[in-house]
């Protein structure tokens, strides 16, 4: 197989497919890495919102124990989201109520795989993955390594979020078991404006842009500035 | 558009073709093998057959399993998210996987037949997968086993689902089969 040969899901975001050979390998396992306020949440809900608009079934997990409708709410403002893909094509499914009660790995992997096997996404969000690691018993890393197996297996691409901690650059025990890691970061610039940045550290099979690209976030979502540093 | 809807719609329209001939090539888009294999196997294309044995290439045991329990064996059945599409029928659905040992998964369907007079249809998914394991001898051996099963009237029907990722597995798969739907365009 050449790289050409290998299938690829777009990813929504303007800009971003090209400086990853057309879009995200299928199936494979993303990291969005990034502090609060980078844009991860945004950059995952347009990749869902790309694939309803191709017909394609999406499925976002929260861990956060948001109501749907506080979600719809916030992702309403955005010009890249159609209401009406919220219950079909893109199916919201709050982890945070069954996280509370079971924290045994096996059991949270069950109820996901039980999720997907009804839905058969070739999509899916885990938003936020790393608040699942200060829940579980038992080893975290493991638990990883099993989850992102059997997502690979459900023939997806999966978008897994992870919160970064100040000093921190990227959530290390996710980077080893994704295919994929994107780091989202922001800097001051000199005029005292926060700026923000996409940048791709890894991405298997592909030959991948580098360096930081600055990213403009607003109504229209999440948009790379592809050269623009 | 390559949907989910669109793309079982047209497979559904294609089953009459399907079950007319005993050598049947499938090609689904990439994304949707999954859909369409499981489609196959809880369809009626083994109306009058009693059971469908389906040959997971690609697919391990565990999230098969799931598949065909979730939609094929007295599940919810909420298949592919329509409520206006008709859910395949319950079917009695037996799978086998086994991407490493291509020739062992034929093998294995003489005792998934309970006897010579269970009439079995069989769906083989996805085939271009055993590419990436196997020799293109053992590949053809594969298919020649599968070919042998019909002769011997172990099934009575062979559908094979690929997508177009492996050429040289479209052609043997061509030459294997009697008819051809082409869903992946």
């Amino acid at each position: 197989m050449t790289a050409q040969d290998l299938v690829r899901l777009k990813s929504g975001i303007p800009g971003m497919d090209e400086m990853m050979e057309g879009g995200f390998p299928f199936p494979s396992t993303i990291l969005v890495a990034g502090g609060a306020g980078t844009g991860k949440t945004t950059m995952a809900l347009q990749f869902l919102a790309k694939g309803a608009l191709e017909g394609e079934q999406g499925l976002f997990f929260t861990t956060l124990s948001e109501p749907t409708q506080w979600m719809l709410r916030y992702a309403s403002r955005y010009g890249f989201i159609d209401r009406s893909y919220f219950g079909k094509q893109i199916k919201y499914i709050d982890l945070g109520p069954f996280l509370t009660e079971n924290n045994q790995p096996a059991r949270i992997l069950e109820y996901i795989e039980e999720q997907i096997a009804e839905h058969m996404p070739q999509r899916i969000v885990i938003d936020p993955l790393t608040v699942v690691g200060e829940m579980i018993s038992g080893s975290y890393r493991t638990f990883l390594y099993d989850l992102t197996t059997r997502l690979k297996n459900w023939q997806a691409v999966s978008v897994l979020t992870g919160e970064v901690l100040p000093g921190q650059m990227y959530p290390v025990e996710l980077s080893y078991v994704v295919d994929t890691l994107v780091l989202l970061s922001t800097d001051l610039s000199p005029e005292g404006t926060r700026r923000k940045y996409l940048e791709i550290l890894k991405m298997r099979g592909t030959n991948h842009a580098t360096g930081k690209n600055l990213v403009d976030l607003s109504a229209r979502g999440f948009v790379v500035q592809v050269g623009l540093r | 558009m390559l949907n989910v809807q669109n793309v079982v719609m047209k497979l559904r329209l294609a089953l009459p073709t399907i079950t007319e001939a005993r050598k049947v090539l499938v090609t689904a888009p990439p994304m949707l093998i999954n859909h369409v294999s499981l489609y196959l196997v809880c369809a009626p294309i083994h109306a009058g057959a009693g059971k469908v044995l389906f040959l997971s290439v690609d697919r391990p045991n565990q999230s098969m399993a799931r598949l065909l329990d979730r939609h094929c064996n007295g599940g919810p059945q909420v298949l592919f998210g329509n409520p206006e599409m008709d859910p395949p029928r319950t079917g009695d659905v037996s799978c086998v996987t086994g991407l490493f040992a291509p020739k062992l998964m034929v093998d294995a369907l003489g005792q998934l037949s309970d006897s010579p007079e269970t009439r079995s249809s069989m769906v083989v998914g996805n085939l271009s997968a055993l590419g990436f394991y196997n020799s293109n001898d053992r590949i053809k051996e594969f298919l020649r086993r599968i070919d042998e099963k019909l002769r011997e009237q172990v099934v009575t029907r062979v559908v094979l689902v690929t997508d177009r990722t492996s050429g040289y597995i479209l052609s043997l798969a061509r030459e294997f089969a009697e008819k051809e739907v082409d869903l992946s365009g």
